[in-house]
């Protein structure tokens, strides 16, 4: 039974990381540099398929299944979602928020339609399977399998966030804020804005699609339907719920979103009767959305605390 | 016994955020027919004044009447239906909509009670206006949009005129134009509370002035008098235009 | 090549259109984009059905249908119905949503709260109705050639119909009634439009009325003519913003050229990029209109 428990425990930490990890490279684009990004499910899904077609065994009808190491894969996810960051960002980062905003929504439509129908590149609506697990040798051990993914996940989560914390805290990170808070001030120094706007944009990008191409290797499939608009309402969930717009608090907003999403699970399965069972993700859906804004309604607190200064500006920027 | 004024401020207080008040105290009296200007140097506090009295910045302490009646805490919106009209010193006029539109709005908001003066008066008042009539508020010249917000104004019959700087961006020639016109409405028994940094055109047609600084009452009096005191010109009204004063 | 794609491109473009009135005048007056705007059309569609199934039962009769169309007068009722169901539904999601967060005059939390109250709508839907698409009537409608290669049901004529009488309404409404002028009013410039007298609330709550009501007559025409799905209106999101922002923000004109754009270009496009990338054409639309004429079409103002 505790082995079940810290099975459970360990399984539910590690997934908590991942979306940890992206809930970093999210902050990195709201948080530090103000872009409103509604397209990381986009982002994941690049990082995921590209970290299956490297590390999948062949199949025919569609490219990549060159069987390569795990890490080639996710370094690959990483390299990917920096590319199509790179020219997303170069061609839209000029906009303002609330255009960005519908602008990122619609290119994460248009991934997702992609992974769907371009059968060659994707697989299709029944997505890749096969993808490698990490420590797929210790699968039998449940215990020890979930423990070495967690220590792993934990890992690379803890890599990003120093890594994250030593950029922002930095020079780069300085200059960043700075544009946040005043974009022309921030020009009369030199500084070139939208450069750094577009270095932030991409390295939170690679940094989701890392996080996605983690989540694929942890369940081992993917399918267009796992990077729906949910997707980017979870991680944005954890940004909110966390609070204070900092990295920590995106970590403890993805411990609290994703133990919500896991615990409503299994209370709407609990209180629905059998036949209804399959209703049980609307309505999971139904209570995180209520949730979210009724947080923002009533205590936005941190996230609002920080962003004051972006809207003051985005208010200016705006007459 | 004096008649009870038109428009009474007493001890406002007045500012965007609460706690940074930017009109510290100030009092001021507009009587019947009669047109006071609101002088002092920039940030005395004069646009947040008569923007809060006509309802668009926060008050925290302090009364305003007009007409005997309390609008204090009385919503923007409402002001016109208490004849308060209030002609802001930018934005005043809707740019997308004609001409024609601007002053229907204005009328149309009232109740049928009040009377009105017809579109065709208003034309007969501002004749630049009536050939205009169906072209964007947006396409006017800078002189002509002014008489459009003044006009506009002036359509629900209000009993007092509120002005913020009209003469803002005005060449000398226009501001004696618009200026002549406020003249006109006093005429006609509109009062006017009129404030100015053009201090010199302001004065020239106003009959009582109250100089403003830091958010306080610094001087008040006639006209006249004040356009003589030595220590307030210098002060205050230095460079107030290179127009002319003309004769009231 | 035909012209048949221009009876399905002014068909869509005209019920974009609706929506993207709804879309347009919300961005303007309360000056965010609101995500949930699709969820409207969802639920209109979704109540005329329940109600057009009450109205029928109590009347004791399978639906019939009025002559050529494949609807009967149940469908009709109860479609002014759900739109005033629907007008009030978005009134009462401003209420306890939207109104909170005005105040704090942050367009942002704004947005992220429509995502969430869109999230939420649509999977209230789904739980109750679940995901199997449904349909008004069941019926196969026999298309009339017209000329020039053209065939069209008479049901695609009634929408055409329909579609052009709301918008000729909401065009008059605009410009010749008081309520017109005061939205256009608040959506120029609502310090300007208190000060002439216009109570900014009210207009407000037009504003959620008629985008609601709108936005349900769109979906009732996109369920009549292709189906009803949970998803329906969420998928409309990237035409309609696309429509609104190539029409310029606060133009329900605008809105409506736009709508009719994006509808005949989805309609030219699918036969050459076949039916799935439907919506890659509105947001193709959407990057072009934004990096070459933000303002749009008839957009005054750089924003809204």
């Amino acid at each position: 039974m505790i082995l079940d428990l810290t099975t459970y425990a360990a399984f539910f930490l590690m997934t908590a990381a991942s979306f940890g990890i992206m809930a970093l490279g999210l902050n990195l684009q709201w948080g530090q540099t103000g872009l409103f990004n509604v397209g990381v499910a986009g982002m994941a899904a690049i990082g995921a398929y590209a970290s299956a077609l490297l590390t999948t065994p062949p199949v025919a009808g569609r490219v990549g299944g060159y069987e390569l190491p795990i890490i080639a894969g996710w370094l690959g996810a990483m390299v990917a979602a920096g590319l199509i960051a790179t020219i997303i960002g170069a061609v839209t980062l000029r906009l303002r928020a609330d255009y960005l905003a519908i602008t990122t929504f619609g290119i994460a439509i248009v991934i997702q339609l992609v992974a769907v129908n371009v059968e060659w590149l994707s697989g299709g609506p029944f997505g890749m399977a096969f993808i490698p697990r990490p420590f797929a040798s210790l699968q039998e051990y449940p215990l020890a399998f979930n423990l070495a993914n967690l220590g792993l996940v934990g890992a690379v989560l803890v890599i990003v966030y120093l890594a994250l914390d030593r950029l922002t805290r930095g020079p780069w990170g300085r200059v960043l804020r700075a544009i946040r808070e005043d974009e022309t001030a921030a020009a009369s120094l030199g500084k070139n804005a939208r450069l750094f706007r577009l270095q932030a944009f991409v390295v939170g990008c690679m940094i989701i699609g890392l996080g996605g191409a983690i989540q694929a290797h942890a369940i081992g499939f993917i399918a267009p339907e796992n990077y729906l608009s949910a997707l980017t309402f979870q991680v944005w969930a954890m940004l909110i719920v966390g609070g204070a717009g900092n990295n920590l608090g995106a970590l403890v907003g993805a411990i609290a979103v994703w133990g919500l999403w896991s615990a409503s699970s299994g209370l709407v399965s609990e209180l629905l009767p059998a036949g209804m069972q399959a209703r049980g993700a609307p309505l999971q859906l139904v209570v995180i959305g209520t949730m979210i804004a009724a947080i923002l309604v009533l205590r936005p607190r941190g996230l609002l605390a920080e962003q004051i200064a972006i809207s003051r500006f985005l208010a200016k920027s705006a007459k | 016994m004096n008649p009870p004024s038109l428009l009474t401020v007493e001890g406002l207080v007045a500012g965007y955020e609460p706690g940074i008040p930017i009109v510290r105290g100030v009092s001021v009296r507009v009587d019947a027919s009669e047109i006071v200007v609101v002088l002092g140097p920039n940030g005395a506090g004069k646009s947040t004044l008569v923007k809060a009295v006509a309802g668009l910045v926060p008050k925290s302490t302090g009364k305003v009447l007009l007409d005997g009646v309390d609008i204090t805490e009385l919503p923007a919106h409402l002001m016109v239906r208490n004849g308060l009209a209030f002609v802001p010193q930018t934005d005043n006029v809707f740019t997308t909509m004609s001409v024609a539109d601007n002053l229907a709005l204005a009328v149309a908001i009232l109740p049928k009670a009040v009377r009105l003066r017809g579109m065709d008066e208003m034309f007969v008042l501002f004749p630049d206006l009536a050939e205009k009539r169906s072209l964007a508020a947006g396409r006017l010249s800078g002189g002509q949009r002014q008489m459009l917000a003044v006009a506009r104004a002036l359509m629900v019959k209000p009993k007092l005129l509120a002005l913020d700087e009209p003469s803002a961006g005005l060449s000398p020639k226009l501001v004696e134009l618009v200026f002549a016109r406020l003249v006109d409405i006093r005429k006609s028994g509109v009062s006017i509370l009129l404030v100015e940094q053009n201090a010199r055109a302001a004065l020239s047609i106003g009959d009582r002035a109250y100089v403003l600084a830091d958010g306080e009452n610094r001087h008040e009096g006639q006209s006249a008098s004040l356009w003589s005191d030595p220590r307030i010109a210098k002060l205050y009204l230095g460079a107030g235009g290179s127009a002319e004063v003309p004769a009231s | 090549m035909t012209l048949q794609f221009l009876v399905d491109g002014l068909l869509m473009g005209g019920l974009i259109g609706l929506g993207a009135i709804g879309v347009t005048l919300t961005y303007a007056i309360l000056r965010f984009a609101n995500f949930a705007h699709g969820e409207f059309i969802t639920w209109g569609a979704y109540s005329t059905l329940v109600v057009a199934g009450a109205i029928g039962w109590m009347g004791g009769q399978t639906a019939g249908t009025l002559g050529p169309f494949s609807v009967g007068w149940p469908v009709l009722v109860a479609g002014l119905i759900a739109m005033l169901l629907t007008g009030l539904l978005a009134l009462a999601l401003d209420y306890i949503l939207f109104r909170q967060l005005r105040a704090r005059g942050n367009a942002i939390i704004m947005v992220m709260a429509s995502f969430g109250a869109s999230m939420a709508l649509r999977s209230l839907i789904e739980f109750a109705f679940t995901a199997e698409p449904k349909y008004f009537s069941r019926d196969i409608q026999i298309a009339i050639p017209i000329g020039a290669g053209v065939r069209i049901t008479a049901d695609q004529v009634l929408m055409l119909a329909i579609t052009s009488m709301l918008v000729v309404a909401v065009h008059l409404a605009m410009t010749r009634t008081t309520i017109g002028r005061s939205m256009r009013a608040v959506s120029e410039n609502p310090t300007l439009a208190r000060v002439t007298g216009v109570n900014v609330e009210a207009v407000i709550r037009t504003t959620w009325i008629a985008g609601g009501a709108l936005a349900c007559a769109a979906g009732i025409m996109s369920g009549i003519t292709v189906q009803v799905r949970p998803f329906m209106g969420f998928d409309l999101l990237l035409p309609l913003f696309a429509a609104a922002i190539l029409g310029g923000i606060g133009s329900v004109p605008g809105a409506v050229i736009g709508g009719l754009i994006v509808g005949l270009s989805e309609a030219v496009a699918v036969p050459v990029v076949g039916a799935n990338f439907r919506a890659a054409v509105a947001f193709l639309l959407l990057i072009a209109v934004l990096l070459v004429r933000p303002t749009g079409l008839f957009g005054g103002r750089n924003d809204p």
